[in-house]
């Protein structure tokens, strides 16, 4: 409805009430520095970035925001995810702006975030052949801050995400040349915009070491520099200890490292330090643990032990991660597509009772546009197809955004499937680092009991005679099908079928999604194969 | 999807720059010249995150602004304490707000500011 100014205060005895007041100062030309309650990080900070900060605090990790899918049904997931983000208490998300994107790919997302209320930091994942120099890392960061150049404060930048990751940096000069050529081009474009940097590697709190005035040797065109600039902000990521956080499938409990907690404060400290010796805040863009396999109770007291000591250094920290999609990084996920959020750990970090969240595909590559290899017989990512034929994907289907899948069926019937383990392998052959252990330990697809079901595709065929079956399977046991459907004749025109189910039996937390596709003599187009739930399960 | 709309809004200035003093115990007012701002709708000011014991104690308006009493408890408030409070005003009867924040922004530094940062 409208805003107020920041009010400056000061909470004082009666009796300051009667010494008269000081004469005021000087009024400098920059706002005057404000220091937050609490602050361990000594000095002042710059007003903006104080009240900025307070808006980033807390946050959540979206990771790689965006699908190749077709871009209605991005927005609307995440128009849908984003409401749920704001209304579980996070006031801030962190998204990754791919190199491989445009920015206007992001820009409705961003919009819809901004206007929410939410703070959006569009932090860079250098990945993929265009992004291979300094000269392109400050081509994308120069393009980005053109585009964003009139969005409001509430956007804020993170140069890089950790370089060592991608594009596989492991120079640390090297990378504080990039960062220190983008921000340039960043502040030739926007003097104010909020930046949040961090150091090389996986930006541990020790590599803000290279976030200095001898690597950052940028001037702003009125001249200002790093210890000038009041709107840089150092950023770190705490995953301390590693074999805790991220232990590749292996249980392990806190009793298993006798130092852990001086680990993360050690780690705090040197960011706090950082941040006072510079004057400048400081923010944790990632932090967090896989939660499988853990003991609960473990697992909740790390969360609340990093939480807390970050809060006690004043430093704003952004949880990771809350992934509005199924992927191989489900075990770090506090957003289930079927379960909503993690209370437990939102009522340390926001406090705030999550509604029930809106109704996510649980399907990944609904659109056919992930695939590796080249040519039409392309492996589809994701999907199983089993028959007598091989798939392809074609571009001229005119079915849903560019990609469909093209099935024929002259040999014989075509089932395409999807569970957790066709798409850990598929994954896998281009993400090798992920650990197939634990993400089978947190599958993706799930039949709530008392929910229903609703499998929709669309489809043309090219002749009269094609059908399609559903059916839904427990993937992690050989047993009969919890449900099969009637074949669907599939119609020569382009229609979304859509098949329901109301699963009454026990949950199934690793389901199976399959579609058969007959016809003699025929060939089906198929696309945007989504699963979702209208809930009753609690 | 189309062209920016944000909520168009007026300008609200402090009156008095000058960090408020809030005793102890006490009351301590802030004034914000801002004609019409918020129309003739209810109006519900939060403050965000605030210090422990600092909080709204009424809201009142004129036709040229408003007027925030802020309080310290006495249990609560830290002497010497200092910094930036951050607000939010709500419309108490707008349907659509019921509940919601309207005004979730980085106060002070503008919301849907259309010109470069």
């Amino acid at each position: 409805m409208g805003t107020l100014p920041a009010i400056p205060f000061e909470i004082v005895n009666d009796e300051n009430l009667k010494t008269p007041d000081k004469p005021a100062l000087p009024q400098a030309e920059e706002p005057k520095p404000a220091v937050t309650a609490g602050s361990t990080t000594g000095g002042t900070t710059p007003a903006p970035v104080t009240a900025l900060f307070q808006r980033m605090q807390p946050g959540i990790c979206v990771g790689h925001f965006d699908h190749d899918d077709d871009l209605t049904e991005t927005a609307s997931v995440n128009a849908a995810y984003l409401d749920s983000a704001k209304a579980a208490g996070f006031k801030s998300i962190r998204f990754f702006h791919s190199t491989q994107k445009r920015p206007v790919f992001y820009e409705a997302n961003v919009r819809y975030a901004l206007d929410a209320g939410l703070t959006v930091n569009v932090c860079l994942f250098a990945n993929g052949a265009n992004t291979k120099s300094a000269e392109d890392f400050v081509r994308h960061w120069r393009g980005i801050a053109e585009h964003y150049r009139d969005f409001p404060p509430a956007l804020v930048f993170e140069l890089f995400n950790e370089p060592a990751v991608s594009p596989k940096l492991k120079d640390n000069a090297e990378v504080m040349r990039w960062i220190n050529g983008a921000v340039a081009a960043i502040r030739e474009v926007s003097p104010r915009r909020i930046l949040l940097v961090g150091g090389p590697q996986f930006m541990q709190s020790q590599f803000l070491s290279y976030v200095t005035p001898e690597h950052l040797t940028y001037r702003s065109p009125a001249g200002a520099g790093f210890a000038e600039d009041k709107h840089l902000i150092g950023a770190f990521h705490m995953y301390e200890p590693h074999a805790y956080t991220m232990p590749k499938g292996k249980l392990v409990t806190l009793e298993d490292f006798l130092n852990w907690k001086k680990l993360v404060t050690d780690n705090f400290d040197l960011a706090a330090d950082w941040g006072t010796k510079w004057n400048k805040r400081v923010v944790l863009t990632e932090w967090g643990a896989q939660n499988v396999p853990k003991q609960r109770e473990d697992f909740l007291a790390y969360t609340k032990f990093v939480f807390d000591e970050a809060n006690r250094r004043d430093i704003a920290s952004v949880y990771y991660a809350g992934l509005p999609r199924n992927s191989l990084m489900a075990s770090w996920n506090i957003l289930g597509t079927e379960f909503g959020w993690d209370q437990d750990v939102l009522d340390i970090i926001t406090r705030t009772k999550a509604k029930p969240v809106p109704s996510f595909n649980q399907l990944a590559n609904s659109e056919f546009s992930e695939f590796e290899g080249r040519g039409d017989n392309r492996s589809i990512k994701a999907w199983q197809v089993t028959g007598a034929s091989q798939p392809s994907v074609v571009n001229n289907a005119s079915l849903s955004g560019v990609f469909a899948l093209k099935l024929d069926l002259d040999a014989g019937p075509v089932t395409i499937s999807q569970d957790t383990l066709t798409m850990i392998e598929s994954w896998q052959k281009t993400d090798p680092m992920f650990s197939h252990e634990t993400a089978l330990l947190k599958p993706f697809i799930h039949l709530r009991s008392g929910n229903t079901y609703r499998l929709t595709f669309l489809a043309r065929a090219e002749k009269p005679g094609a059908t399609a079956t559903a059916r839904l399977d427990d993937a992690s046991k050989n047993a009969p099908a919890c449900f099969t459907s009637k074949p669907l004749p599939l119609a020569t025109r382009k229609e979304e079928y859509a098949i329901e189910y109301t699963h009454t039996g026990d949950d199934i937390m690793n389901a199976r999604v399959s579609l058969t596709f007959s016809g003699e003599k025929n060939t089906v187009f198929v696309d945007r194969v989504m699963l979702k739930s209208h809930r009753t399960a609690p | 999807m189309g062209a920016w709309q944000g909520n168009a809004q007026r300008p609200m200035t402090l009156l008095d720059p000058q960090p408020v003093k809030i005793p102890v115990g006490g009351t301590a007012q802030v004034r914000f010249a801002a004609a019409g701002a918020f129309g003739q709708a209810p109006l519900q000011i939060e403050l965000s995150d605030p210090p422990e014991g600092i909080a709204v104690d009424s809201v009142t308006r004129s036709d040229q602004g408003i007027t925030l009493v802020l309080k310290a408890d006495p249990q609560k408030a830290k002497p010497g304490l200092k910094g930036n409070l951050i607000a939010s005003a709500f419309s108490k009867e707008h349907p659509e707000n019921q509940g919601w924040e309207v005004a979730d922004v980085p106060l002070g530094l503008g919301h849907l500011a259309r010109h470069p940062v």
